[in-house]
């Protein structure tokens, strides 16, 4: 896969590439609008990376002439505003999809996944990882045998999990991922919503030798292993 | 107390007319009224002529003479004296005055306001200690002189002046009303176009840069003042301009520092030996970096609030579903605690979905943290002339005096005493104020009460549109 990155500040073009390249993108990096530009135009990419604040043009600007030669790659634009209004314009301007700074590199890497995989249409409606399929559209889950519909929110964190095999999220970082809530040391939903996904998907058997791919790691976070 | 313009005007327009009755009544006592003495001349002058007209034919001085004391008040005898040229049957004293008006010739002036058939002049005369004043006009049989003495006219003068007290005796409320009436019309006058003026300072807007009050439609003595007002909107709008420009700076310097600490922290935590002492050490700074996210958040929220320009997303908001989804999760996590809803179902009003969330949880968050072992939570929500109200109350392990609204200030913290420390208290102090901060942001009004045995409960109205 292979991802085009514009972005001026240094640093956190130096952690989205590494980010990138430990699960597996190829990513070339552009430090201001006008060669990010050039490099769109001439180069094939599966997704685009783009920083709203640039030099030389802005995210926006790249947008629009990127969509005006008809390319229709999948475009994500990273922004330190929450402004609904820049948010519009972006999607309007032909965006795919947002993300405000900070970001974790964990949801960036999960959305430009979901981006190239509805781009590439056909397996698109279904996840499979570690033995874990997922029908995005009827929100069915199976696990061995089990299978269950998710409620949204079981969904969106198992979704989360699928995409990142491997990854360790905090508690913290679900719960801003699916419940869009910042910080907050007061609940332990995450916890009762992991729980209710190993009951609904694991085996009623207690002798059943498989080993359920969520794995709980105290005091850090949730990780679904890798086979 | 404050200061009264209408009063001033009444206490304004009463000195004037105390003032000129005053002054009228030391003008009199001196005698130095001379317009006066002159009005009572020509009155006198005035009913001469018509007495000459009247009586056509030889001249009866005699007659004249009665009937001209009548025309004057509080005559004393002896003051008064007619006589004239070619008619030398006046009275010895008006014998002897002629005499001496001829020896000291005055200076004849003309009289104003007479008719020209009979024209009257007068002069003035000293003699035997009494000042006299004298009229003359021309009669077929030679001049036709009428003398008085002028402490007739004087007392005349101070005859009307005393009817004016009298009158001012038996009418002061009358006298009064007339003051309110001149200070209300006087006021009004006076103040109509300030309120002209407060009424545009009143529906200026702030948000627009080149809104201004212009001095073209004002009187040209305000044009300072709305000079000062424009000057002071354009600093105002400055600072706006600024502090909303502070925060999103703000956010942006703050986010990429942090967005890079975070990731690499992330990428730590992943790479370290599961369940390793470092693992869990590495994940509980990620804690602290997001509680720094966490509050650099809030502080940007409450800095839009401050330069007023909250962006929100207004999008219907099921209350029912959102409080509901709320509870069964903290009924998940806090089982000792009984949770109780008393709210009709299908609760819809438009707000900031994201924001309301917030809210909500921060106060279900509090109502949970600080709630005593076996506690009680209480939500109720209803609709009511187009305002949503809604309300948690919960019961609390704090002694609740000295509870009161400093907890809506920013990184206040209530401690039950003096000594207790900060770090016993989680949070940042940020989530009370910033809740107070979006409910304002959308309309609303949010309180606290501190009710008896241990119970605190947040009311939050929100208008509604049905």
């Amino acid at each position: 896969m292979n991802i085009l990155l514009i972005e001026d500040e240094q640093r956190i073009a130096d952690f989205i590439v590494t980010g990138f390249e430990s699960a597996g993108f190829v990513v070339h990096h552009e430090i201001d609008g006008f060669r990010g530009l050039n490099t769109a135009l001439i180069k094939n990419f599966d997704a685009l990376v783009l920083d709203v604040a640039l030099p030389m043009m802005d995210g926006f600007q790249i947008l629009t002439e990127i969509r005006r030669k008809g390319l229709s790659t999948p475009v994500i634009l990273l922004t330190a505003k929450t402004d609904l209004a820049d948010r519009l314009s972006g999607f309007e301007l032909g965006a795919d999809d947002f993300l405000v700074k900070p970001f974790f590199i964990e949801e960036l890497l999960v959305r430009v996944k979901i981006l190239i995989a509805r781009k590439l249409g056909s397996d698109a409606s279904t996840i499979a990882q570690s033995g874990i399929t997922l029908d995005r559209f009827s929100r069915v889950a199976q696990w061995g045998m089990r299978s269950s519909v998710l409620t949204q929110r079981e969904y969106v964190l198992l979704e989360c999990l699928l995409l990142s095999p491997g990854q360790i999220f905090s508690r913290q970082q679900i719960l801003k991922q699916v419940w869009n809530v910042d910080f907050d040391p007061g609940t332990n939903v995450v916890d009762v919503c992991i729980q209710r996904l190993r009951k609904k998907l694991s085996n009623a058997d207690p002798n059943s030798l498989e080993v359920f791919p969520i794995e709980a790691i105290r005091g850090v976070g949730y990780r679904l292993n890798n086979p | 107390m404050r200061r009264s313009f209408r009063i001033h005007v009444f206490l304004a327009v009463a000195l004037c007319v105390v003032a000129f009755s005053g002054a009228s009544r030391l003008l009199v006592a001196n005698s130095a009224f001379e317009p006066l003495h002159g009005h009572f001349s020509e009155v006198l002058a005035r009913h001469a002529a018509r007495e000459l007209q009247a009586a056509p034919g030889p001249l009866n001085t005699a007659q004249i003479k009665s009937y001209l004391e009548k025309s004057l008040d509080d005559l004393r005898p002896g003051e008064m004296l007619v006589w004239a040229d070619k008619n030398p049957a006046g009275t010895d004293a008006a014998q002897a005055l002629a005499l001496k008006l001829t020896a000291a010739a005055p200076v004849w002036t003309p009289l104003d306001g007479q008719s020209t058939a009979q024209p009257f002049e007068m002069a003035d005369l000293k003699a035997d200690a009494q000042d006299w004043r004298i009229l003359r006009t021309p009669h077929p049989q030679g001049q036709f002189y009428v003398a008085v003495d002028k402490n007739v006219l004087t007392r005349s003068a101070e005859g009307i002046l005393q009817t004016r007290d009298g009158i001012l005796r038996n009418l002061w409320p009358m006298l009064l009303g007339f003051i309110v009436l001149v200070t209300i019309v006087l006021t009004r006058a006076a103040l109509k176009p300030v309120q002209t003026l407060q009424q545009a300072f009143a529906t200026i807007d702030i948000k627009n840069p080149s809104a201004h009050i212009s001095p073209e439609n004002h009187y040209h003595e305000f044009a300072g003042f709305i000079g000062y007002f424009n000057a002071l909107i354009d600093r105002l709008r400055g600072n706006y301009a600024l502090a909303a420009r502070f925060s999103s700076d703000a956010a942006h310097e703050l986010r990429t520092p942090l967005t890079i600490i975070r990731g690499y922290l992330h990428r730590l935590v992943n790479q370290a030996p599961d369940r390793s002492e470092l693992q869990i050490q590495l994940s509980l700074v990620a804690e602290e970096v997001e509680r720094l996210i966490s509050i650099s958040n809030k502080l940007l929220v409450l800095s839009q609030a401050d330069a007023g320009r909250v962006s929100l997303e207004i999008q219907p908001i099921q209350l029912n579903d959102m409080v509901g989804e709320m509870v069964d999760d903290l009924k998940a996590q806090h089982q000792d605690l009984t949770f109780s809803m008393d709210m009709p179902s299908g609760i819809t009003f438009e707000g900031d979905n994201e924001l309301i969330w917030q809210l909500t949880s921060n106060l279900f968050g509090n109502a949970v943290k600080y709630n005593r072992p076996q506690g009680q939570v209480q939500f109720k929500a209803r609709i009511s002339e187009n305002k949503l109200v809604f309300s948690l109350s919960n019961t609390t392990h704090l002694s609740t005096s000295g509870l009161d609204d400093r907890i809506f200030e920013r990184f206040y913290r209530f401690r039950e005493t003096d000594k207790q420390e900060f770090t016993q208290v989680s949070g940042s102090g940020l989530g009370l104020s910033l809740c107070r901060e979006i409910v304002s942001a959308h309309g609303g009004t949010l309180k606290m009460h501190v009710e008896e045995e241990s119970w605190v409960t947040f009311e939050c109205t929100l208008p509604c549109g049905d």
